[in-house]
């Protein structure tokens, strides 16, 4: 499959995800922790929003103002009613399992390996993929759309107007991506505990950036791009549930993952581990942009980004173009009781090492991304490793009803 | 006070609310039904610092609550003449999850309702100055691209920005993701415009002292209501290598019939969840796009990206005041005379 072909410019495209790659051994060597990375976790999804006049800036948001369930008298049930059914009407049916997939590319193989034959329409839904598709075990499956603003609008669809009780459901965020070859290779799966928006930032072409910046991009608010951002918004840098983490982790991290002669041939241009060896399950973080950014330089700020808003905890590992958007949905109707952020995992298999191999150029890389040999696997082996996580949950429900087991 | 008095005021304290909901057609049991209350206007604006003057004069006295916000933003507020409005939070995320929610929540009846999405943006020096009002035709959307590092690209590339699966900067991506570029309706367009275009714009010593130091109109002009398009990214990318990709990735994906004007990070996030509407549910044919320039998207001549990208530009204030008088004169002039609009922009 060549994205390039443009015979094949309306069927879903690869999610789109990128990578990096520049060969140093891990992102996280930072020593200089901020003490209070801005950090949205499933406890703590407060905004930390701050005042400022710029229009890219978030203006200071009083809570007194009232959030949406603190209106005047007349608005409060009115707004209640209008979640469309979803949340715990006694009809509602029960997902044990929620698949949120960006593309019908990484559909298809779990749609298949999981007989979701079941067509489940929701208004709001985008037109390509306006469906939710089932099995009898109640494991669903949504096709987003591609992007930041496909993904919040289908994922706020889904929870207002789906109809389903999801206060019980896990999530699987389950994508391809690029991946950083210092983290995996093509074909790699990987579990996120941390997911953090790369977009969201301020850039400067790096031809004209102050000297000493090692790149154009910095943090909104920040002064140099070792600076916190001083504006972020909730879902900017989420940390997923530890204990689901390691459950997923511990499911699937014996799953034998598929490979491809391409594939195989162009990793081998890569002349160390990870980048070079098979593929295997693993976990590193995401990292999300509607910019699908490649190349040397700026990986290294993807992977700078991610050590500084984790305090140093997180691994940038895949490029994603949804998942902080999806996130922030997730954590609205979290706040409102409609579903828990502790049952959210996040999936990425790497499509392509968008970072180039020595001799190879940024631009020879990024433009050749997608004729890698990775999309085969990538696709292939999102099933294979959502597969016995939907199969353990559902097969071990009672186990799982509460929450995730833990340890 | 007495028992009695205190019993009175509370029930008096219940009724206000109820009374102001019956003064609408707001019913508390809003929910898609014959009772929820019709919108004529629906603004939507990225931040609470936008809204409040819009907030102030016309009104805005009701809160509706819609479920799918965000806890820590505002609710939807209304007035009594079917005028409302949302803060989304900045960015595509937020924007296009409180859209949605607006538009599927059913908390609002919208299927006749005019969208005006309003923010503050970033202007092009070139084509307005701090200050100024742009209503838009088009979006287009900046952050959909492949992108390396400048230092890094080929020799014959102006940018390291390119449409994905793209094969060099000049080259015409297809559209993928369906929220690339927005055609707006041009009569709605042409309407505001025609509306407020004689609206008297406010202006402030800082900004003037600034926007002197561009070196030619309009930077240096004062400020004024006007025709041009405009491009979202959550990325605010500033400086003129990247205000010129700016320019030719709006020409490249609109053939040329559009020039790049204002940048901001919400119009396609908000015109894409408009999309998830159907037609029992909204009009999308009724979306307008404006925004005011609360600073360049550029440095003026001597000045580095970065001393640009953080300065003030003197337009904070103006601009978001400018915003609320020319949103406010074309929302007047569609409820004033809703019996032209309710069945579609009059000629």
């Amino acid at each position: 499959v060549r994205l390039r072909d443009r015979s094949l410019s309306l069927a879903p495209l690869p999610a789109i995800a990128l990578l990096f790659a520049s060969f140093a051994p891990s992102c996280s060597s930072d020593g200089s922790s901020p003490a209070s990375p801005p950090i949205a976790t499933p406890t703590d999804a407060g905004s930390d929003e701050v005042s400022t006049d710029a229009f890219d800036e978030e203006a200071s948001t009083d809570a007194s103002t009232g959030g949406s369930g603190g209106g005047a008298g007349a608005a409060g049930s009115a707004g209640n009613a209008g979640s469309g059914g979803a949340a715990g009407g006694s009809q509602a049916r029960a997902v044990k399992v929620m698949i949120i997939d960006m593309s019908g590319i990484e559909a298809l193989g779990i749609v298949s390996a999981l007989g979701l034959t079941e067509k489940v329409p929701v208004p709001g839904l985008s037109k390509s993929d306006p469906n939710v598709h089932c099995n009898a075990d109640d494991v669903c499956q949504l096709t987003t759309g591609m992007g930041y603003a496909n993904a919040a609008a289908s994922m706020t669809a889904l929870v207002l107007r789906g109809g389903f009780d999801l206060t019980r459901t896990y999530f699987v965020i389950a994508g391809i991506a690029g991946i950083d070859p210092a983290q995996g290779t093509l074909g790699t799966a990987a579990w996120a505990r941390y997911v953090v928006d790369v977009g969201y930032a301020y850039e400067i072409d790096a031809r004209e950036m102050p000297s000493g910046f090692p790149y154009g991009y910095f943090g909104i608010g920040a002064s140099t791009p070792s600076d916190l951002p001083s504006n972020d918004y909730a879902s900017a840098v989420v940390q997923l549930d530890e204990d689901l983490l390691q459950a997923v982790l511990s499911l699937t991290k014996g799953v034998t993952l598929g490979d491809a002669p391409d594939a195989q041939a162009f990793r081998a241009h890569y002349p160390s581990a990870p980048a070079n060896q098979p593929p295997v399950v693993t976990q590193c973080d995401i990292a999300s942009s509607d910019t699908w950014f490649a190349g040397k330089a700026l990986t290294s700020r993807a992977r700078d980004f991610t050590t500084l808003v984790t305090g140093g905890k997180g691994v940038f590992c895949m490029s994603a173009q949804e998942d902080n958007a999806t996130l922030e949905v997730l954590r609205r109707a979290d706040a409102s009781g409609k579903l828990s952020l502790h049952r959210v995992a996040a999936l990425r298999t790497a499509s392509d090492l968008s970072a180039p191999y020595p001799g190879q150029s940024d631009s020879d890389g990024l433009l050749g991304s997608l004729t890698q040999g990775g999309l085969g696997p990538s696709t292939g082996n999102l099933s294979l490793v959502v597969t016995p996580v939907v199969n353990a949950i559902v097969q071990s429900w009672a186990t799982w009803k509460d929450g995730p087991p833990k340890g | 006070m007495n028992r009695r008095t205190a019993a009175s005021l509370r029930l008096l304290a219940a009724a206000i609310p109820i009374a102001l909901a019956a003064a609408l057609g707001f019913s508390p049991k809003a929910r898609g039904g014959p009772s929820t209350p019709q919108v004529k206007v629906l603004i939507v604006t990225s931040t609470d610092a936008e809204a409040t003057a819009l907030v102030d004069s016309l009104a805005l006295s009701t809160t509706i609550a819609v479920d799918g916000l965000a806890a820590e933003l505002p609710p939807v507020r209304c007035n009594d003449a079917g005028v409302c409005l949302l803060v989304t939070g900045a960015g595509k995320a937020r924007t296009a999850a409180s859209v949605a929610a607006a538009v599927l929540s059913g908390a609002l009846d919208l299927s006749r309702a005019y969208f005006v999405i309003a923010g503050l943006a970033r202007i092009d020096p070139s084509e307005g100055t701090v200050g100024s009002v742009a209503w838009a035709k088009t979006a287009v959307d900046y952050g959909i691209a492949w992108e390396l590092d400048a230092r890094a690209i080929p020799s014959a590339w102006s940018t390291g920005y390119l449409g994905i699966s793209a094969t060099s900067p000049t080259d015409k991506p297809t559209s993928m993701f369906g929220t690339e570029v927005f055609a707006l309706s041009a009569p709605l367009a042409e309407k505001a415009m025609a509306l407020t275009k004689t609206t008297t714009l406010a202006d402030a010593p800082a900004a003037q002292t600034y926007r002197a130091m561009y070196a030619s109109p309009p930077a240096t002009s004062a400020p004024s209501v006007l025709a041009c398009d405009t491009t979202t990214s959550d990325t605010v990318w500033h400086g003129q290598l990247l205000g010129q990709r700016a320019h030719d990735w709006v020409a490249l994906l609109t053939d040329g019939a559009t020039t790049y004007c204002t940048m901001q990070q919400s119009a396609n996030a908000a015109i894409e969840a408009l999309q998830r509407g159907d037609k029992s549910q909204l009009d999308a044919t009724r979306i307008a796009v404006v925004y005011a320039a609360s600073a360049f998207d550029r440095p003026y001549p001597g000045q580095t990206a970065y001393d640009s990208l953080r300065a003030d530009a003197g337009g904070g204030t103006i601009s978001a005041q400018n915003l609320a008088t020319v949103v406010s004169a074309f929302v007047t002039a569609v409820v004033d005379d809703w019996a032209d609009w309710e069945t579609g922009v009059p000629p």
